[in-house]
């Protein structure tokens, strides 16, 4: 059976994703809990495990901004040594990390971007997942990008070389995958082909947010600041089904409520088949229902991202 | 360079950098002329005659909020950044307590640290600590409800060591006292009752 947990991007958010987990009936201790651990690395690590104790036996680190992929040789090095002083006192079941990059050029990027996967990226992301590896003594687990540009049609081949060559995981965010998909580059279906076959694991471990179309309404975006929409419910489920999904963590950073907390989970918990709706969904299909957004360069659309309907957002 | 790349680069300028500071006529904005964090972004592009102090402000509380949301994944708990040319001080805390929150605190009167260092060529000079005596020093300049917010999950012995006064009153036209330097660090306000 699949473990749901919300993240707990930082201290503050305690009481809000503990009242949204107890309302969804299940409260400390939880199966496990994953901690954003850019926001708790200034806290001393054993204050940190006594801190996490009472919530789960089973913690997991997740780190966004380790930028280890463009971080300097030395910066690496105080980056990592800090980290393993906290991977040796909490003892994480899993800590995961991203593949991108933050910085074009000299500027200093506020979004993460897709890598590029080329052969000169696949040698030094292979270098440096191998030492961050060596640091915190267990299997680094790197998270799957929501393309939307051409190369995202590579990312899980780069994916697989990278975990062939250097032993480590991955750690699947759904809602990215629709993201890649909605946006014509890659099928969920092609992930679902690799992590039943040649990139199956014992365990998957699993991540789920929301994804916006942005403003100018011809992207979409991982912003995990709003509802689980239908088509990433639907992906859960085949998931689920096609997959051995230990955990699934849901992310959400933005308009955090309770009832939105709860909302999402109880979502999560129908398309996982761990639970019934008592309510109507927060989400219905528009009636004039207009196709998800065309991409003119689309090299992978499926049949599904075509006939997506646009969402219409309600309250519940 | 992607599409997406220019529009990302170019909303970092815009709301990291704050390129549109330098007016409609400055033309396209330089490149930085160094590598750097990404909270020190405010700062690395050269502002015309070096900024005025409200610039300078704005360009402090933006370094601060992209400090706080750690976007270098820097280790320490409190951030302090002081104008030399406007005598001020701000003050960033990262949530240290379960349901508490993270603290910004400025602009204050100035406080000047051992050990600052410049960001760039701006009279602007910040540090970085985990130091007990600078956060209680923090906390204490903080006005009350705030720092009750920020210490909300603290437990009620922890919270009595930290004595919260009364705020002095904002205002970035005040005169700049002169610069103070100690072993240590001053507050440019007289000691609490």
């Amino acid at each position: 059976m699949t473990a749901v947990c919300v993240s707990l991007n930082n201290l503050g958010d305690l009481p809000l994703v503990l009242a949204a987990l107890e309302r969804r009936g299940a409260g400390a201790p939880l199966p496990f809990v994953e901690i954003l651990w850019d926001n708790f690395c200034h806290l001393d690590p054993a204050w940190l495990r006594d801190f996490l104790a009472p919530l789960s036996a089973e913690v997991s680190f997740h780190v966004m901004m380790s930028k280890f992929l463009e971080r300097t040789g030395d910066e690496l090095q105080t980056f990592l040594r800090h980290l393993a002083s906290h991977v040796r006192v909490v003892k994480p079941a899993r800590v995961s990390d991203h593949l991108a990059r933050f910085r074009v050029g000299r500027i200093n990027t506020s979004l993460p971007l897709e890598m590029r996967y080329d052969r000169g990226e696949a040698s030094r992301a292979a270098e440096r997942v191998a030492r961050y590896q060596d640091w915190i003594g267990q299997e680094l687990l790197l998270e799957n990008y929501a393309s939307t540009e051409p190369q995202g049609e590579r990312q899980i081949e780069f994916v697989d070389r990278l975990r062939r060559r250097t032993g480590c995981g991955l750690l699947f965010d759904v809602s990215s995958a629709v993201v890649a998909e909605r946006s014509g580059i890659l099928p969920l279906a092609a992930w679902l082909d690799y992590l039943a076959g040649a990139g199956a694991a014992p365990a998957l471990h699993g991540h789920v947010g929301g994804y916006r179309l942005s403003r100018s309404g011809d992207r979409y975006h991982g912003t995990h600041d709003s509802p689980i929409t239908p088509a990433t419910a639907a992906a859960l489920g085949r998931v689920a089904k096609a997959t051995r999904l230990a955990t699934l963590c849901y992310e959400r950073d933005e308009s955090k409520s309770v009832p939105a907390l709860v909302g999402d989970l109880e979502i999560i918990d129908v398309a996982i088949g761990l639970g019934r709706a008592t309510r109507p969904a927060p989400w219905r299909i528009a009636a004039a229902a207009a196709p998800a957004r065309p991409r003119a360069t689309a090299t992978a659309t499926t049949t599904a991202a075509r006939l997506s309907p646009r969402l219409s957002l309600v309250q519940p | 360079m992607s599409t997406l790349s220019r529009e990302v680069r170019e909303r970092s300028l815009r709301e990291w950098y704050l390129a549109d500071d330098r007016g409609p006529d400055a033309g396209p904005p330089p490149r930085p002329s160094r590598p750097h964090l990404a909270w020190h972004s405010p700062f690395a592009l050269p502002l015309p005659g070096a900024g005025s102090v409200a610039q300078r402000a704005r360009r402090i509380r933006k370094a601060g909020d992209i400090w706080l949301r750690n976007h270098d994944l820097r280790f320490s708990g409190q951030l302090w950044l002081w104008d030399e040319g406007a005598g001020t001080t701000w003050a960033f805390r990262r949530c240290r307590e379960p349901g508490g929150q993270h603290l910004r605190l400025g602009p204050l009167p100035l406080v000047v640290l051992e050990r600052g260092r410049r960001l760039f060529d701006h009279p602007v000079f910040y540090r970085e600590t985990d130091d007990p005596e600078l956060e209680a020093l923090l906390l204490s300049l903080a006005p009350p409800r705030e720092a009750r917010a920020a210490l909300a999950g603290r437990r009620r012995h922890h919270r009595a060591s930290v004595r919260v006064t009364s705020r002095v009153p904002e205002t970035e036209a005040a005169p700049a006292p002169a610069p103070r330097r100690g072993p240590r660090a001053r507050s440019g306000r007289p000691p609490p009752g």
